[in-house]
């Protein structure tokens, strides 16, 4: 009867019995059924890679609470329940940890320690336990103030709801004829019930109405404020005169309809800042001082510090090489990927890379004076001053107010005169209650909600709202090279012999064994599945051009060919000399992403200009655009940063994709900002768009979200627009009474509802 | 709670208190055997009447409240209380408040199903259902639940985890709601120690008694067990629920639904329209909740189910969650006013019911049972093939039950509803829409035998998983630490939480003893009757009659309630109206028709007839299945208790003269004996005057007899 | 119908401390965190105390 027997390729975990391939489920499992013997040893264990935690100037930095010791981690790899029990121990077993709360939603563990405990420990314990963390510094943390705000908002949806349930209670008995003492009753309970959606439910609305007039653009606030007031101002009206004209039913579910699909709105946003969206993107780097064990990270480093920056860290601070010679990919800042030999002396300017093996290096502009901070501080500067658009919602709604008012007004003098003015007065207000454009009110959030759901889906994060409304408009479509059409890597392309045999691969690697050269990573990858290993001795990386190595008396030569001997597709060539005279020749390209070519097409096709824009040579550029069906006139190159903002801001109603740093300052100048995934942490930081997908489908992807948005919101426009002219014309034919209204509000609102999730439904 | 050298500054061990949960757990067990054998007794007497051996404590009349208390209170309730104590300690991270309390608890409860075990059988009941018990049973019950909530809520108070998990949020629901509508529907003046009055009359006690019914079966069998189903399900699947979200959303909507859905149960009755429209709207409402539940349980096991389904645990959850479904999906249902006019009063109700208690409750507390019992006495399920064996006969059970009710019910109301062309009854004869659904109840009996086989299948699996618990286990001591406080950490902050809860609850208490004392007033005044319709209280004889009629259970199969439509007008004579009943204290509208509506009897048939027919039912109705009913030739009527019933119906408005207050035991005596002296004339033995069935006659002689004006119009709403 | 005086102010006491239960909780951060809760309760420590542990034994024996 065991399941195991039943069921063979899938069994339950050991120790959790989640179903699965593996006899444990997730490493979690495996550790915790274990018990905690290693555990608790590591946990006394500190590891020099986390002493900057500790280093009292950090604290600051990270502590998130102004009286508790409170840290906040992202823990990436979380994938079980047994995941949230295992990290929730650490307040077990590191004996000054007070408490240890993971929200496995968002990755973050939060800490709290007493006043001797060590956030080392605690890193190291939470790497004993098998995940990568990566504390989160307070200036990050958004949560909080996220968590208090949705905490109002939930308050008011939980009364609108009781109380509109409460009231259509009420109303239903109205309608079916209650009648008499009860009746009276009833009319004040609905009032009584009504008030605090009046004072407290709405009071967001009268905020937004309020400031709409302020900055004399109408907003959609304006509107529904407008039917909320004079629909409960008229039942009020009814109730004293005791004629039965009452709106509290439907203005009620109205008023909560609206606060929930906003509600969802602010969630699908908040999605974007969530840790799981950045932080799974970012890794702390850590850099150890010279002369000392203990490490420090990138805002730790002073001026004329000497430290030591690791094979494969990004250069944190602009400064000097102190090592001999090294070997730097500048590709973030200059978009070239073929990297240059720094040697001692030179300057190095933060967000290069470093390939070669560990150096040292000293400090001479500390972070916020780096020529990146710069960038960023512009590119921060271009993102406030991009001005916050009209959503499409309040343009419309802006023109239906219009239409309402006059239409109002005439009807109020024409039937004042025709009939008499209280009718007039009754069927006006009625009017201008029905013809509330709730549908785009309501409709147009919950549009927004489902368009962020799919883009996460499809693999795109997007800031807010006002990026779709931009969306649409986009003319102009600035595309960087490295790293973004192409793959941002060097790859074997051709070589000569066309054909190269066992040996000459066995030389090669041996020969690239040593070396750190991006070519070297080609080489080895190209290789992959057929080499064996050959040692040569004296092996000697010769910087700038090769590499020099013995085999018995032979004397073997790797050297990099100059540019002029292949033409402009090529990044790069090597050739192989066994005592000088040629072996083999092997041909680099960055090569550029299979599907680039298809999604210009399609964007072209969609009649949008494609440009390509880049710090890099313009032959390679223009050979790049022939390959990518881009036109010759469409290609910018050889830019500095600066220019490339230039360039993009004369064109209007563009949108500029990129990975470096180098085009952060492009990309906040122009209208739409995407950034693909693995970009620069400040490309990242200054993008409207991310793609949590790597290469350039989510683009398309994208622009498909958009479509599907437009079309819905049209769509709903169209039936809300249905809608209320019917019902206007009921109101002024005095055939609306509140069960009308009452009918008539839910059943537009579903229709709203339906042809939203029917825009998505794909 | 003990503190420990090897753990830091904090974390402490504690240890849960399993020992309640163990008593509560056997408890089940037991009672668990006593409901469904009562239950299984009752279903046989209605294939073949003499089941009740000719005892009087055995007729269906007692044995029916007893049968729902048992499987209501002392089944379902002892479940509860079991699942509630283990989750609630454990997802707390704190042992119960108080040992004490627990306990008082615990014996407290058991010693209420005794009583009612006693009382009920021996007809001392108010005849409301699933409130039947009399007054001092009723205040113990009071008692025994605050104590219950007391020690719920302190153990909140001092918990350790900070978040309270969805199930808690269900169980604190339970207690604040069940808490209401015991006190409200059991606000009676007691006029004897083992008989009481209720306060409301008539509608007004229709109305309160199924906004109660209706909402014992809401928050008794339906949340508690939701919060069971999101404790225990996540666990025994071992995998998180579907949607904690959802779960969430689903609490807070059932909780702001429920509570109006009672009307229903009084559709086409003499309720205004309104209200029953209310009724229905809000039933029709509460699908969607309920189905998001029963979506989010099944959902859980999404992706393993082919896996998990193995597990006989999750078996009985599966089922127990498509029961929930399909009941919550039929209620709503049934509360459509033409569904109703036809599915009312007959069987189809029934099985409905059935569906939920034995299919819902029913599974999921022997799943539940079958997951935590080895738990808590630290072994191993005995038999793995047991378990599913008790699942397929006792799912087989339910489904007999269930299918052959249904039919019943369809197939009865249809027969009584029919209505020729000619404007004249399809079935006029009572008892032929009977004896057609005869063979229905036998299936029916066979179903629930083989329910009840499977459910003592269960319990031969639970004796001998205990049995092999090891004797001298060590209490399962925990590590736990306080977590969750992520903000202001102060112990002054948490008293205030703590009492947050606390807190609420006095204020509604409060709300609800000021509104009572405040709207007394105005009840007793029938200001919504009018005034030339106003109908003659009973006489002193007939008030003795109907205390026997009460006590007999006659309402259980006999409503006095004739609904606004076709069929039954021509059945029974004109709809019932508001004044009819408006001084029946308790109403006697009744909610099943295993027999024809009485409420128009009186003068129908001679005294002798009725003599007759109790005496031997058959003697006048060939097919009858109503039991004989000898002991009222024998036992004597209490004519002592009369004067102070008839001061207490004058204080709640009742018109008696000070005369008949005064003398009511000598006027009704006076009554029996002309009434004996015709029935001897008759040809019946001589000296009945003392005995009871002379007062019952009088009673059934006097039903729908007293209204002033003889043609009353259909309800009015004011 | 006087007894609808009784029970409605009742329903809406109840609506009342209801609503006001909600708003404890959300004030209180009962609702910020809504998906961690249902992986908590998976795991009690009872495991860790004693050794034997019944949940697998029980499911997965026969």
């Amino acid at each position: 009867m065991s399941p195991a027997l039943v069921n063979n390729e899938k069994q339950p975990c050991k120790y959790c019995g989640t179903w699965s391939q593996q006899s444990y489920c997730c490493h979690a499992c495996e550790v915790l059924d274990a018990g905690f013997s290693e555990l608790t040893k590591a946990a006394r264990l500190t590891d020099t890679q986390f002493s900057y935690l500790d280093l009292p100037e950090n604290q600051n930095l990270y502590q998130l609470d102004a009286k508790e010791r409170r840290f906040k981690f992202y823990i990436s790899g979380i994938q079980c329940s047994s995941c949230v029990h295992l990290l929730e121990q650490i307040s077990e077993l590191n004996s000054h940890c007070k408490m240890a709360r993971l929200n496995i939603a968002n990755s973050e563990l939060v800490i709290e320690l007493d006043a001797d405990g060590k956030l080392s420990e605690i890193a190291a314990l939470i790497k004993a336990m098998g995940y990568d963390s990566s504390i989160i510094k307070a200036n990050e943390d958004s949560y909080e103030k996220i968590r208090l705000e949705s905490r109002q908002d939930l308050k008011r949806i939980a009364t609108a709801g009781a109380l509109a349930g409460n009231i259509m209670l009420f109303s239903i008995a109205i309608y079916t004829g209650a009648s008499g003492s009860l009746l009276t009753i009833f009319k004040w309970l609905n009032f009584l019930l009504f008030l605090p959606i009046l004072f407290y439910v709405a009071v967001p609305f009268y905020r937004g109405a309020w400031a709409s007039l302020k900055l004399q653009k109408i907003h959609i606030d304006l509107p529904i404020v407008i039917a909320l007031l004079t629909s409960s101002g008229l039942s009020f009206y009814s109730l004293i005169t005791g004629s039965d004209q009452f709106y509290f039913d439907s203005t009620a579910s109205f008023i909560f309809l609206i606060l929930v699909a906003r509600f969802f709105v602010k969630k699908a946003q908040q999605k974007f800042l969530s840790p799981k969206n950045v932080h799974s993107q970012l890794r702390t780097e850590t850099y150890v001082v010279v002369g000392s064990s203990t490490s420090i990270i990138t805002e730790n480093i002073k001026q004329g510090q000497n430290f030591i920056v690791s094979q494969d860290q990004a250069i944190p601070v602009d400064g000097v090489l102190l090592s001999e010679n090294a070997l730097i990919d500048t590709s973030f800042m200059s978009g070239e990927n073929v990297p240059y030999t720094f040697t001692k002396g030179m300057r190095l300017f933060a967000g290069y890379k470093l390939l070669s093996s560990s150096i040292t290096m000293c400090c001479e502009l500390p972070l916020e004076k780096t020529r990146i901070a710069n960038l960023l501080g512009t590119s921060q500067e271009n993102l406030l001053a991009k001005n916050s658009y009209l959503t499409l919602a309040d343009k419309l709604s802006e023109k239906l107010i219009l239409y309402v008012f006059i239409l109002a007004a005439i009807s109020f003098i024409v039937i004042g005169f025709a009939l008499d003015f209280t009718e007039a007065f009754h069927r006006t207000l009625a009017l201008i209650v029905v013809a509330c454009p709730c549908a785009l009110a309501f409709g147009s959030p919950l549009t927004m909600a489902m368009a962020f759901r799919k883009s996460q889906k499809k693999g795109t994060a997007v800031r807010n709202a006002n990026v779709f409304e931009k969306m649409n408009q986009i003319q102009n479509i600035f595309f960087d090279k490295t790293g973004t059409l192409t793959y941002g890597q060097l790859q074997v392309c051709e070589t000569w012999p066309e054909k190269l045999d066992l040996n000459t691969a066995n030389l090669l690697i041996g020969l690239e064994k040593i070396s750190y050269h991006p070519v070297a990573f080609a080489l080895r990858s190209y290789f992959k599945n057929w080499n064996t290993e050959i040692s040569f001795t004296n092996h000697q990386e010769i910087f700038g051009s090769g590499i020099k190595a013995q085999l018995g008396a032979d004397i073997y030569e790797l050297k990099t060919l100059s540019a002029n001997l292949f033409d402009e597709s090529i990044d790069i060539a090597v050739a192989l000399y066994k005592n000088k005279e040629l072996i083999c020749r092997i041909y680099l390209q960055d090569k550029i992403r299979e599907e680039a070519a298809v999604i210009i097409a399609q964007l072209r096709a969609q009649g949008k200009n494609c440009y390509l824009i880049t710090g890099d040579k313009k032959r390679k550029a223009l050979a790049i655009a022939e390959q990518c069906g881009l036109q010759r006139e469409h290609v910018f190159a050889e830019l500095y940063p600066e220019d490339k903002k230039d360039i993009i801001a004369k064109y209007p109603h563009s949108l500029m994709i990129g990975d470096g740093v180098n085009d952060t300052l492009a990309m906040s100048s122009s209208e739409i900002s995407v950034a693909i995934k693995g970009s620069a942490e400040i490309a990242l930081a200054s993008a409207d768009i991310f793609f949590l997908r790597s290469g350039l489908n989510p683009l398309v992807e994208l622009f498909s979200v958009n479509e599907a948005i437009h079309q819905t919101l049209k769509r709903n426009l169209a039936l809300s627009l249905a809608y209320n002219t019917l019902a206007g014309i009921l109101a002024l034919c005095g055939f609306i009474n509140p069960l009308w209204a009452a009918v008539l509000m839910p059943i537009s609102s579903l229709v709203i509802l339906f042809s939203t999730l029917w825009g998505f439904r794909k | 709670m003990r503190a420990n050298t090897d753990l830091n500054a904090h974390t402490e061990n504690i240890i849960y208190d399993d020992k309640i949960v163990k008593y509560f757990s056997l408890a089940t067990f037991g009672w668990g055997i006593a409901a469904l054998l009562f239950g299984l007794i009752a279903a046989l007497q209605l294939a073949y009447w003499p089941m009740n051996m000719n005892m009087e404590w055995m007729t269906f009349g007692r044995l029916r409240p007893l049968h729902t208390n048992a499987a209501i209170f002392a089944f379902a309730g002892n479940a509860i209380f079991a699942g509630m104590y283990y989750s609630t300690q454990r997802l707390l991270k704190a042992r119960l408040f108080s040992d004490l309390l627990s306990k008082i608890h615990f014996w407290g409860w058991q010693f209420v199903i005794l009583c009612a075990a006693i009382t009920l059988p021996l007809g001392y009941t108010q005849s409301k259902e699933y409130a039947e018990l009399e007054w001092p049973i009723d205040i113990l019950i009071t008692v025994i639940w605050v104590v219950f909530a007391i020690n719920f809520f302190m153990t909140i108070k001092r918990r350790r985890e900070k978040h309270l998990y969805v199930g808690i949020w269900f169980y604190i629901a339970t207690i604040i709601t069940v808490a209401m509508l015991h006190i409200v529907n059991s606000i009676e003046i007691p006029i004897t120690p083992l008989k009481s009055i209720p306060v409301w009359g008539g509608i007004q006690d229709a109305l309160v008694q199924w906004w109660y019914g209706h909402n014992a079966v809401a928050f008794f069998l339906t949340t508690p067990f939701l919060g069971l189903m999101y404790y225990f399900v996540p666990k025994a699947a071992n995998r998180p629920v579907y949607s904690y979200r959802l779960s969430i959303i689903h609490f807070w909507a059932l909780v702001f639904i429920y509570i109006w859905a009672g009307p229903h149960h009084l559709l086409y009755t003499s309720l205004p329209e309104w209200a029953q429209s209310l009724g229905m709207v809000f039933s029709i409402m509460l699908w969607a909740p309920s189905w998001g539940g029963m979506i989010n349980g099944l959902m859980t096991l999404k992706g393993a189910f082919k896996e998990l389904i193995q597990n006989p645990v999750i078996k009985f959850f599966v089922a127990a969650l498509t029961f929930y479904g399909m009941a919550t999906f039929e209620g709503p249902l049934l509360s459509i006013k033409s569904i109703s006019a036809v599915g009312h009063y007959t069987d189809w109700i029934v099985g409905h019911v059935h569906s939920g208690a034995l299919g819902w409750n029913g599974m999921l507390i022997m799943g539940m049972m079958l997951w935590m019992v080895p738990r808590l006495w630290k072994t191993e399920l005995y038999s793995v093939k047991l378990a599913e064996n008790s699942f397929w006969v006792s799912l087989t059970g339910v489904l007999f039950y269930y299918v052959s009710m249904t039919v019943a019910g369809i197939t009865q109301g249809l027969m009584l509803n029919g209505v020729t062309a000619e404007g004249k009854l399809m079935y006029p004869d009572f008892v032929e829409t009977v004896t057609k659904i005869v063979p229905l109840y036998w299936v029916r009996a066979i179903g629930g035998a083989l329910f009840v086989t499977g459910y003592l299948i269960f319990i031969y699996n639970m004796y001998k998983t205990i049995k092999l618990a090891p004797k001298d286990a060590p209490e399962t001591v925990v590590k736990v630490t306080r977590t969750g406080w992520d903000e202001k950490t102060n112990d002054v902050h948490r008293k205030l939480e703590g009492m947050g809860l606390g807190f609420s609850v006095l204020t509604f208490v409060a709300v609800l003893v000021g509104s009572v004392i405040e709207i007394y007033p105005t009840l007793s005044l029938h200001r919504y009757v009018n005034p030339e319709q106003t109908t003659e209280p009973f006489s002193a004889l007939q008030i003795a009659g109907r205390g026997i009629y009460i006590s007999e259970g006659c309402y259980v199969c006999h409503s006095q309630q004739i609904r606004p439509i076709v069929a039954e007008v021509l059945r029974y004579g004109p709809a019932s109206t508001i004044e009819e009943s408006m001084w029946d204290r308790p109403h006697q509208w009744g909610s099943k028709r295993t027999g024809p509506d009485l409420s128009r009897l009186g003068k129908k048939y001679p005294d002798m007839w009725h003599f007759q027919h109790m005496i031997n039912p058959r003697a006048i109705t060939p097919n009858s299945i109503m039991p004989n009913y000898p002991w009222l030739v024998e036992k004597n009527t209490d004519f002592l208790s009369l004067r102070r019933e008839f001061s207490v119906m004058k204080a709640l408005g009742t018109p008696y003269d000070e005369n008949t207050i005064a003398n009511a035991d000598i006027i009704a005596q006076k009554e029996a004996k002309i009434l004996a002296d015709e029935l001897h004339k008759q040809g019946a033995p001589k000296g009945l005057e003392k005995k009871q069935i002379v007062a019952l006659i009088a009673y059934l002689q006097a039903l729908g007899q007293k209204a002033k004006t003889p043609s009353p119009t259909t309800a009015d709403n004011k | 119908m006087n007894i609808l005086f009784l029970m409605i102010p009742m329903a809406l006491a109840l609506g009342i401390v209801f609503v006001g239960i909600f708003f404890w909780a959300a004030g209180n951060g009962q609702l910020d965190d809504l998906d961690t809760p249902a992986h908590r309760i998976l795991n009690d420590n009872e495991r860790h105390t004693n050794h034997e542990r019944p949940s697998h034994e029980s499911k997965h024996r026969s």
